[in-house]
């Protein structure tokens, strides 16, 4: 039996472990061998997965003792107590809590074991994993954190470690703006978060410690349910954050680019972890979000479009990473619609089956560029089959998991969210129940597209012969294709811990506590023959998907992508462009802005400064005193004379 | 005698400048000047622990004296230990710099020790002309020092622009400060301002007059548009550590002063009754001020520019916090939490000294241009200088868990809650540009970690001391971020003394008194609403409930 | 003298200040515009000293003094500053201090 106080010591070791990491290997990266480097920098995860594992069966203890125990809380000390607002620096374990960092922690230790090997060429080693674990530090305290601020901190850092890594190979000038754009564009999201919780304080009067604030809401009789528009305003800034951070419409465009880090950073930070810290962050805060009907259905067709507009992007790009990309926006809309129809717990399992099978994808796939000597065009591709066949097959156990084969673990939560598009209403019944259907249109339409260019990523790649003449692929290192094995034994049963028989969904009933105060204001409206009917038609979609995919690119019909790429060039041209949103964005805002400020550049300093405001007044000026020979146009005097006009200006202004 | 202990820190300040100015002549014309930054540096340190013992020892220390024209309190002693630190900063950082750039001459130690002096008189004085005098203590010696690379022409000129614009500028505070006088018939403070209250003389053009000008004339030293443009063009030509004292040690003086003259003898119930009060013209300047410091900080490509330019958007949030403590409750100006100010001007200075501090690093064989260009590289070439010039970067950028992030926080809460009915716009504004500030603070990181040098590198400079000081801002500014309480809490003392109180003055004008310690007022907890967004009163006993509720769902359970 | 009225000294105090401003702004020659400075701040002293003396007041006088004595301490510096300039430029005329712009 694990005691309450242990498991509050093994929170500390949880989070501060990869930080000790971070520390060892940023300060003396010149001092430690590569090998002491590899064994802290993966040995410091790998006990913090431990604690984790430790922390929860001590839970389970506390929790069979007592069904009525919730969660355990640390607070190490008093981060800002100023006026109404007190912040502890306080840690919090709860069911939803264990399950993130289970998988933070432990497909966080597998990345970090495959990146020994990825990156065992490269001349900054201990930086780079220095950086990992001060993500992993940070994504920690994002999950642990009891209070919104903390939270906060932690969805900073991350971004920042994001940044870091995206442009690590920073030689390369594109990699470094890439990086650069990412922390941009998420600022933007970060932007909404930090007013967000302005409102939440001093306009609802809000607590940021997430288990006061939960009590707060749960009073009928409190602010949070008089003042809806307020709650709506703060649910969707909140949002705003999370469409940064999780790569949705309209702030998805940085995650494609981000693809231009190191391969294991795109796994671990931009397919398990870091971008589900939006969908986690709703689903933490599910108690809020259900008080605010149009927020819910914001945040649903958010989710569906960007599922589907993303998926159509991913059928036609031809970078392995980059379909890989769209794959994870395109997952991540599904996530996304899964809170936002109130489905918090088929939210997070999703989010739980998809850091398996699209970790093990993106390793899959920088087994496949290591082999390949750097090659990432998959027209360049084929026949990998024979040559890697530990990374083949652990690759289609994840591609048929994602595309929704059956029994595999993508089926049974997308199947959920499909089902819960379709027949969750909220309870007020303000928002139009054709909703519903537009929701799970485009979600089964994106389900088809997943199939299709999953296949045609696997089929190109792996099938048929190689096209490119000078490659010579070898299977990787077993520091690779362990986690592979590890990622692929998930990827193929992580759902049976959610499967949809009543009373038996083991995630459900484990999570249910957190989801309480969400839930009860959530209707189902279906039944479960809906359910196992709906079953059946994700399953033929998947198989058509499937079968097209066959068909357009291994059999009869090879010769029909081109001659479909002749006939709508005009669609096709727009896909591969992304529908031409950067090049929007660029012309919209990026262009104005820079544009803007060189022109104010030019007519203050040049035109205004000098030409009208200092030379003409000076002008007037000298007249009136009779002293002017010449026109002031030193700039001393230029300023001197800017300096008296604010004077003469401000004492006319108050007089 | 206790005069002259609670004049203490300013004193030691003096006469550190004095010693140094001994051991220079004593010390020879041929040797190395080194050491002198190291007792300025200790003789400065000395004055801060000074004004720390005196604030731990008295608590709530509050001593007018000397005729009424200087008051040390929780105010001075925080503002006085705040420029000790960066002024001794500086001179650490002027230790193995000058000798680099050519400059052999011993006397800029003493100048710096004086200048330090100055600006602590600055603070802590209450009377108009001995304010003037600590004023031109700390400039005359900063005129000479911007100049102080003889055989520069930059440095020339920078020295020539500060001089005439801050001559100018002292013009315009003395004419100020004669007109208060005439329409209020006194030189000090507490007695101006209770004259210019009353509702007299509160609407005289006399007095009008006088605001725009002590604004205008400390507007220039905080560096608030329309009167910063000293600012980019000193900062690039003085030398580096000069520059590190000018955007610290003057800004940190400047507002502290600022705040105290404007809340002292206009701080009413009117101090914001539209634009054309004191308050309204602080928020015009304000708002004017970040957002041309950041929008011309985009088009920059000299670091020391683009400092300067960020140090010119940080004086408009800082303004926002003046107009914020302008606004407390009618009748307890600037009483309740209002940390704001002095928080952030301690977490803007730590940060823009380390940064300063780095570039002047980075000055080496005579190098004096801090394009971007540069610093690039400057990722591989030191390591640890371009971490501490990140970490003072992204700090000043007010990303978390750094102590720029704190300070913001703070600051803006502090602003929101002074009027959540409207000052949400400013907030919003204020968030907004430090977004858009963000570009040219990363601009900075991005060239020292991912670009090579194109043309020739700054050469870096082997400097103890200097790495020692930038390091100690660099290690504070990470520790006060994740723990800023006890700073927070400090800033909050010592905003009690931001007016100087009325009745306090009226109680002992002249003789020197240590007054009891008073309890901090207990600030009630504030429910306010935002427009159209009403709190139903009969639910504030619930959130308020809620509010300081600690909730511990693992408290212990009974077996 | 009290035949005058306060308003007519501060007229005159205002004219010598915004007179030596505009010297300070429009004189290219560093040695006029250190004058103008000396103009600007006899009018702030004027003004000290008219408005004591309808106070009544004699101990602002003082305060004129220190002025006078830091003006005189600043003129010293801006001399010493105008030297280094032609040293270095071989002029004293403010036009040529532009390089430092942007």
């Amino acid at each position: 039996m694990i005691k309450e106080t242990t498991i509050q010591s093994l929170l500390y070791v949880i989070v501060f472990a990869p930080l000790i990491g971070a520390i060892i290997n940023g300060v003396f990266p010149r001092v430690l061998s590569r090998r002491a480097v590899s064994i802290i920098g993966v040995g410091l995860p790998a006990i913090s997965f431990v604690a984790t594992v430790l922390a929860l069966v001590g839970f389970l203890g506390l929790r069979s003792a007592d069904p009525t125990y919730t969660a355990v809380s640390a607070s190490l000390f008093s981060w800002i107590v100023s006026g109404p607002i007190s912040v502890d620096f306080a840690l919090w374990l709860d069911p939803l809590s264990i399950v993130m960092t289970l998988v933070v922690t432990g497909i966080g230790s597998l990345i970090h074991l495959y990146s020994v090997g990825y990156m065992h060429d490269d001349p900054s080693y201990a930086r780079y994993f220095s950086h990992l674990n001060l993500f992993l530090f940070s994504m920690l305290l994002l999950v642990l954190g009891r209070s919104l601020l903390l939270l906060f901190v932690g969805w900073e850092g991350v971004g920042l470690c994001s940044y870091l890594l995206i442009g690590f190979w920073f030689d390369d000038m594109d990699k470094a703006i890439a990086g650069k754009k990412a922390f941009i564009v998420n600022r933007i999201g970060d932007f909404g978060f930090l007013i967000a919780m302005f409102f939440l304080i001093f306009a609802l009067g809000g607590s940021l410690d997430i288990p006061s604030l939960r009590a707060m809401v749960a009073d009928p009789t409190s602010i949070f349910h008089s003042n809806t528009a307020m709650v709506t305003a703060v649910t969707l800034l909140l949002f705003l954050g999370a469409t940064g951070k999780s790569a949705q419409i309209p702030l998805y465009i940085w995650l494609p680019d981000a693809m231009a880090g190191p391969t294991p950073v795109s796994a671990l930070i931009h397919a398990a972890t870091m971008v589900t810290a939006g969908v986690y962050m709703i689903a933490r805060l599910n108690f809020l979000y259900v008080l605010s009907p149009v927020s819910m259905a914001v945040v649903a067709t958010v989710g569906a479009l960007t599922a589907i507009f993303a998926a159509s992007i991913g059928l036609v790009q031809n970078d392995i990473k980059k379909v890989l990309a769209y794959s994870t926006v395109s997952q991540l809309g599904y996530m996304v619609l899964a809170v936002g129809v109130g489905a918090f717990g088929a939210g997070i399992f999703h989010l739980m089956t998809h850091a398996f099978f699209k970790a093990c994808l993106f390793l899959g796939a920088g087994s496949v560029i290591h082999a390949m000597a750097g090659e990432q065009d998959i027209q360049k591709m084929g026949g990998l089959r024979k040559k890697m066949p530990i990374t083949h097959i652990t690759f289609l156990i994840s591609t048929m998991a994602i595309a929704g084969v059956p029994l595999l673990s993508g089926f049974f939560s997308k199947d959920e969210i499909l089902f819960s598009a379709l027949a969750l209403q909220h309870s007020s019944g303000t928002v139009a129940p054709w909703l519903n259907k537009l929701w799970f249109g485009l979600a089964i339409g994106a389900a088809l597209m997943t199939a299709i260019y999953m296949f045609r990523l696997y089929f190109l790649t792996f099938s048929g012969e190689l096209r490119s003449p000078d490659a010579h692929p070898h299977e990787s290192p077993a520091s690779m294709t362990i986690p592979l094995i590890v990622l692929a034994t998930g990827a193929a049963l992580a759902g049976y811990l959610g499967l949809p028989i009543p009373g038996k969904n083991l995630l459900h009933n484990w999570l249910a506590p957190v989801f309480a105060g969400g839930a009860s204001a959530i209707n189902n409206t279906g039944s479960h023959t809906l359910e196992y009917a709906l079953m059946g038609v994700s399953t033929v979609v998947a198989l058509a998907g499937i079968g097209l995919a066959w068909a357009l690119y291994r059999g009869p019909w090879q010769h029909v992508p081109a001659k479909l790429q002749e006939s709508l060039a005009g669609l096709y041209k727009t896909l591969v462009n992304k529908y031409y949103v950067d090049e929007a964005y660029n012309a919209v805002v990026v262009k104005p802005l820079i544009g803007g400020s060189k022109l104010l550049h030019r007519w203050v300093d040049a035109g205004l400064i000098d030409g009208i405001a200092v030379n003409g007044p000076a002008k007037a000026l000298a007249y009136v005193g009779r002293t002017a020979r010449r026109l002031a146009t030193g700039d001393v005097q230029t300023y001197a004379a800017i300096f008296a006009i604010g004077v003469v200006l401000l004492v006319l202004f108050v007089m | 005698m206790s005069d002259i202990i609670a004049f203490s820190p300013v004193l030691l300040a003096a006469i550190t400048g004095l010693i140094v100015m001994v051991l220079d002549l004593l010390s020879g014309k041929n040797t190395h000047k080194g050491f002198l930054g190291w007792v300025t540096a200790v003789g400065l340190l000395a004055s801060g622990t000074a004004a720390c013992l005196l604030w731990v020892g008295g608590r709530e220390i509050s001593l007018p004296f000397m005729v009424g024209m200087v008051q040390f309190d929780t105010y001075g002693a925080f503002f006085v230990t705040l420029i000790a630190i960066a002024g001794a900063a500086s001179s650490l950082l002027i230790v193995d710099h000058n000798p680099e750039q050519g400059i052999h001459d011993g006397a800029t130690y003493p100048l710096v020790a004086f200048a330090t002096f100055g600006a602590m008189l600055f603070v802590v004085a209450t009377d108009m002309i001995l304010l003037f005098l600590g004023l031109e203590i700390m400039s005359l010696a900063l005129y000479v020092l911007a100049a102080s690379k003889q055989t520069s022409p930059f440095s020339m000129e920078a020295g020539v622009k500060y001089f005439l614009l801050g001559a100018l500028a002292s013009g315009f505070f003395l004419f100020g400060a004669a007109f208060l006088y005439g329409a209020t018939g006194s030189l000090d403070f507490v007695t101006v301002g209770r004259t210019i209250q009353d509702a007299a003389a509160h609407g005289s053009g006399l007095s009008k007059v006088a605001l725009v000008m002590i604004i205008a004339a400390l507007g220039f030293k905080i560096a608030a548009v329309p009167f910063h443009f000293w600012t980019p063009d000193v900062y690039e030509g003085s030398p580096t550590p000069i520059s590190a004292f000018m955007a610290g040690v003057v800004k940190a003086a400047g507002f502290a002063v600022l705040a105290r003259m404007m809340l002292t003898i206009w701080g009413t119930a009117e101090f914001s009754s539209g634009w054309q009060s004191p308050g309204g013209i602080l928020l015009i300047l304000a708002v004017i001020s970040m957002v041309v410091g950041n929008i011309m900080g985009i088009v920059q490509d000299n670091v020391k520019r683009i400092l300067a330019y960020s140090s010119i958007s940080h004086a408009g949030y800082i303004l926002l916090g003046v107009y914020a403590i302008g606004l407390g409750e009618p009748g307890a100006v600037g009483i309740s939490l209002n940390s704001g100010v002095p928080f952030y001007l301690l977490t803007y200075v730590l940060a823009t000294v380390g940064a300063f501090g780095v570039l002047a690093l980075m000055g080496g064989q005579g190098h004096e241009d801090m394009s971007l260009d540069s610093i690039a590289g400057l990722g591989k070439r030191s390591p640890i200088l371009a971490l501490i010039l990140t970490i003072s970067v992204l700090s000043l950028a007010g990303i978390p868990p750094l102590l720029g992030f704190m300070g913001k926080f703070v600051l803006f809460k502090q602003v929101l809650l002074a009027d959540p009915d409207r000052n949400w716009v400013w907030v919003v504004v204020a968030v907004l540009n430090s977004l858009v500030a963000l570009y040219y603070y990363l601009r900075i990181v991005l060239y020292v970690y991912f670009r090579e040098p194109e043309g020739e590198a700054a050469p870096i400079i082997k400097s103890n001391a200097g790495l020692f000081a930038v390091s100690t801002m660099a290690v504070l500014v990470l520790l006060l971020g994740v723990f800023p309480g006890k700073a927070i809490d400090a800033s909050n003392q010592a905003s009690h003394h931001a007016v100087l109180s009325i009745t306090e003055a009226q109680a002992a004008p002249a003789v020197q008194q240590e007054s009891a310690p008073t309890p901090e007022p207990k600030q009630p907890l504030r429910l306010r609403q935002v427009d159209g967004l009403k709190v139903d009163p009969s639910h504030i006993p619930i959130i308020r409930r809620a509010m300081e509720l600690k909730l511990r769902d693992s408290g212990p359970k009974p077996k | 003298m009290t035949n005058i009225p306060l308003s007519h000294w501060l007229a005159l105090a205002t004219a010598l200040f915004a007179i030596g401003t505009i010297g300070v702004i429009t004189r290219r020659n560093m040695l006029i515009a250190l004058m103008s400075l000396e103009i600007m701040l006899n009018g702030v002293g004027l003004a000290f000293l008219a408005f004591a003396r309808f106070r009544g007041d004699v101990s602002v006088h003082a305060a004129v003094f220190i002025v006078m004595a830091v003006a005189a301490a600043e003129v010293a510096i801006g001399l010493a500053l105008a030297i280094a300039m032609y040293r270095n430029n071989g002029s004293i005329d403010l036009d040529q201090a532009s390089r430092l712009k942007g």
